[in-house]
């Protein structure tokens, strides 16, 4: 009775089960400002949806929880309008050279090695410095650390930033930075995102942070601002060229997400920065190892079907 | 009758129910064919796979056997293989003349074994099938047998010796019923529910009907809606997306004004 047949994935799936994982993502969401993506697409995958059905709906159930999330911060002033929009213009060009670096992938057959390989790398980089710098700033007098962000020295790769042509101030993020670095920054990690098949906030966030030096709050806010219109271009893409977004499984998981996302975006204001990255941090090393294991053990099956079915 | 004589009479059966549509496929056994229950399968919102009954009378000293075949097509597969310790889609196998659907019910165990495997069972779905793709032709039953578990683990094969019950009805004649599982990742299609009925250790008939699985209701209109307005849909999907973000956001504003003053008292 309370299964839901998803007549793109031709699979059926529990309604509650798609509510929760929709709920948990999104509130993930809304507290790190993250899409969800690294986290909900091996979940479908583990319910049984086929993986590319399951990152098209994901992609489409992400706009849901980033435009909740962006207009639950955009409410609270977390939003920098200025420095978003140069991310996601830099994010859409990225975007376009990474279809392309996987389409030269994939004729050398080294597609899937590659995309998995540099997955556990930047999930294990971007893992371990947040874990480890958040641990150490969570070790400091709890005053210092909540009237701090960015504390300590200026590191080098900042003053190298801080040579760039083109310095730009950002009041609402408070920072003085060259507009080439959010565009190079976008360019980046929508790059690396379409390699990987991710809108790859879990990479924009640490970089938002520790290169822009935006306070943490306005990364979050900012950075679901991107995100939202990133996806709605996945979306569009996937539902015409590949007919693979299944608009009941979107559905199903916005609905749960949307709500995760407020609950995600209220509890945010009452974690310190430093919280926020060592939980984030936790995060994305436990995913990292979870597609390490998936890497070095013997699969349950060695024929799978291509494209996942 | 040899395994691509079957095939053939799959095909020409196939082309017979759709012929015979109008007459409804599946309808109860008539002149010696198998009744199914339900005689056809529509896939709804609410689809979660489906339980079919098969049943028929054959002559009292007869033991039986029920095939049930999808629609025979090309199976894409990637193959995993170990590289520097890492596991990692090594190459493409296609694998050629496998149904999309097999199943095997048997009234007595032994009809799966022996002289049995050249007529039906996954022995007889192996002799048949073909390769293509980079591969040796010794690691060809390997494959296959990867092939059969990647098939069972869907739910779309499986062989059940002794799963037929036969009950007299008669002093010439007995009911052989049998069920088995349409999983929900079945394919819209129509499908062939075969019985054979062995006398004397031989196949004396063999008797076929169609079942129909179609898609209907909301499946079948966002399906279509999907594939062939292709841009409308990924707007709908658009706009359900944003509306649903904003009207959550919306909501929960309104839940924390009305819950303010009650936290200022």
């Amino acid at each position: 009775m309370w299964n839901l047949y998803l007549p793109i994935a031709r699979h059926s799936a529990d309604l509650f089960l798609l509510l929760g994982l929709g709920g948990v993502v999104g509130a993930i969401s809304g507290l790190f400002g993250v899409g969800g993506g690294f986290l909900m697409t091996p979940l479908l995958i583990m319910v049984g949806i086929p993986p590319t059905v399951a990152a098209a709906s994901d992609s489409n159930q992400i706009i849901a929880a980033a435009t909740s999330g962006a207009y639950a911060h955009y409410r609270m002033g977390n939003v920098d309008l200025k420095m978003g929009i140069l991310l996601l213009l830099g994010n859409w060009v990225g975007g376009t050279l990474g279809v392309e670096i996987i389409k030269e992938l994939r004729a050398i057959g080294e597609a899937s090695f590659i995309i998995k390989a540099t997955y556990v790398v930047m999930l294990a980089a971007v893992g371990s410095t947040m874990f480890l710098e958040a641990l150490k700033s969570m070790r400091k007098a709890p005053d210092e650390a909540e009237h701090s962000d960015h504390p300590g020295t200026t590191p080098l790769y900042i003053r190298l930033g801080q040579a760039l042509p083109g310095q730009t101030r950002f009041t609402r993020s408070q920072v003085t930075v060259s507009f080439l670095l959010p565009l190079a920054l976008g360019c980046f990690v929508g790059m690396l995102g379409a390699v990987l098949g991710l809108g790859g906030g879990f990479i924009m966030v640490p970089l938002m942070f520790y290169l822009l030096r935006m306070p943490m709050h306005l990364v979050v806010g900012t950075n679901l601002f991107q995100e939202a219109f990133l996806c709605m271009n996945v979306t569009m893409m996937q539902a015409v060229t590949n007919h693979v977004v299944d608009l009941v499984l979107a559905f199903a998981l916005l609905v749960g997400s949307s709500i995760g996302a407020q609950f995600g975006a209220r509890f945010s204001i009452k974690l310190r920065a430093d919280q926020l990255r060592f939980l984030l941090g936790v995060i994305v090393l436990l995913v990292m190892v979870k597609i390490f294991l998936g890497l070095i053990l013997t699969p349950h099956y060695i024929l799978d079907v291509k494209g996942g079915g | 009758m040899t395994w691509n004589a079957r095939l053939r009479c799959l095909h020409l059966g196939l082309l017979g129910a759709a012929l015979l549509l109008g007459a409804g496929p599946g309808a109860p056994a008539e002149a010696g064919n198998p009744a199914i229950t339900p005689p056809s399968i529509e896939i709804g919102a609410f689809f979660d796979g489906t339980e079919v009954t098969v049943s028929d009378v054959i002559p009292l000293d007869c033991e039986a056997v029920v095939e049930v075949l999808g629609e025979v097509r090309e199976q894409d597969l990637m193959r995993k293989g170990r590289r520097w310790d890492i596991w990692m889609n090594v190459g493409e196998i296609d694998i050629m003349r496998a149904p999309s659907y097999y199943m095997v019910l048997t009234s007595a165990p032994q009809l799966l074994g022996g002289s049995w495997t050249h007529a039906w069972g996954y022995q007889a779905l192996g002799r048949h099938v073909s390769y293509q793709g980079r591969h040796q032709k010794k690691e060809e039953p390997t494959l296959f047998a990867e092939f059969i578990d990647l098939k069972q683990g869907q739910g779309v094969y499986g062989r059940f010796p002794g799963a037929l019950r036969i009950s007299p009805l008669n002093e010439k004649e007995a009911m052989v019923r049998g069920a088995f599982h349409l999983p929900s990742r079945i394919r819209p299609g129509t499908y062939e529910v075969c019985l054979n009925v062995i006398k004397n250790k031989e196949i004396s008939e063999r008797r076929c009907m169609s079942l129909k699985v179609e898609l209907a209701g909301f499946p079948l209109f966002l399906s279509s809606l999907a594939s062939k307005y292709a841009v409308l849909y990924g707007f709908l999907c658009l706009a359900s997306a944003v509306a649903s973000g904003f009207l959550s956001g919306v909501f929960f504003r309104r839940i924390r004004l009305r819950s303010k003053p009650k936290d200022e008292h």
